[in-house]
């Protein structure tokens, strides 16, 4: 299935990036906008239970399950870290 | 002797010249990440959270406050470098309460969770914990028990995976609700945790490595 995948993935991780920077400026309201390149936890100061709720809405909103089990501090250091992350370890509904 | 850990619930609401105080005790790497924060209450809060943690440890060792040096680990686990041989501490925020934990010899994990509004406890619950656990969440008589209930199994969850110095995600499902000694599994260990009285709704547990009993004392603000 590598074919649909790679067709795939590109569109999926914009709509997570679109998704991510919505659902971050909503709930922390920073004075500067979120960026692909906004730090999540060292410029917005994201907590882990603020990132349980961010992983859970990108889940419902893009109706999609995203495996945690290999989810570590590095690849949530920016937007697109943590979009990549998402976009290689999510199923559809 | 049974082993100890102390711990000091700080507020974060302090006026400018409590914050500048706190400022003028973190070294160039934390001045760096507070500048960092966009957020000027994050920013503050991580001021007073570190300046707090200087000078509760420093005066448990008698060292000055801006003496002391910590480096973090691969999953953000500070240990105390200078002076060598000090106690294990560990550090929590939220909202504008700071847990600070100094320790002995045993690896010990701090965190304060305060019910935040607009989280559905229920939903994350269901989504992350175990089954059990998501069941005894979902069964509280009204939201306020149902979130605090979320925080309780949270901040378990998050003290005893600080402790252990490992990645909180895939410790989500780790049961915590009903024993006291959990047992992690990357790194593999035991830990004892603790929950921790504390006023405002709020939530503390702390966790030290192994599962043999210890005392905790708490104390409110910066001088108990």
């Amino acid at each position: 299935m590598t074919e649909p995948d790679t067709a795939i993935a590109p569109q999926l991780r914009a709509q997570v990036v679109d998704s991510m920077t919505t659902l971050l400026t909503r709930m922390l309201r920073p004075p500067v906008p979120v960026t692909e390149r906004t730090q999540l936890m060292d410029e917005l100061g994201l907590s882990s239970s603020l990132a349980l709720e961010l992983l859970l809405e990108i889940e419902d909103e893009l109706e999609i399950q995203i495996d945690v089990e290999d989810l570590d501090e590095d690849q949530m250091t920016t937007v697109s870290d943590l979009a990549d992350y998402i976009t290689a370890h999510c199923t559809p509904r | 002797m049974r082993d100890a850990v102390r711990i000091w619930i700080v507020s974060t609401r302090v006026g400018p010249d409590e914050l500048a105080r706190h400022h003028a005790l973190l070294d160039a790497d934390e001045r760096a990440r507070a500048a960092a924060l966009t957020q000027p209450a994050t920013r503050d809060r991580f001021t007073v959270a570190h300046g707090a943690l200087r000078l509760l440890v420093g005066r448990a060792l008698d060292v000055p406050p801006e003496r002391l040096s910590w480096r973090r680990g691969r999953h953000g686990k500070p240990t105390l470098t200078r002076p060598r041989g000090g106690p294990q501490t560990s550090l929590s925020y939220s909202d504008d309460l700071v847990a600070v934990a100094v320790g002995g010899d045993r690896a010990v994990g701090v965190d304060i969770q305060h019910p935040t509004p607009g989280l559905d406890p229920v939903a994350l619950a269901d989504r992350f914990f175990a089954a059990e656990e998501a069941r005894q969440v979902a069964s509280g008589a009204d939201a306020a028990t149902r979130a605090d209930r979320f925080a309780r199994l949270w901040a378990r969850k998050e003290a005893v995976v600080k402790a252990a110095g490992g990645r909180l995600w895939p410790h989500l499902a780790l049961p915590v609700h009903r024993d006291d000694v959990v047992r992690c599994g990357d790194p593999a260990g035991v830990h004892r945790v603790t929950d921790v009285a504390t006023p405002g709704g709020y939530r503390v547990a702390v966790a030290l490595a192994g599962d043999a009993p210890y005392d905790v004392a708490t104390a409110h603000g910066l001088t108990g």
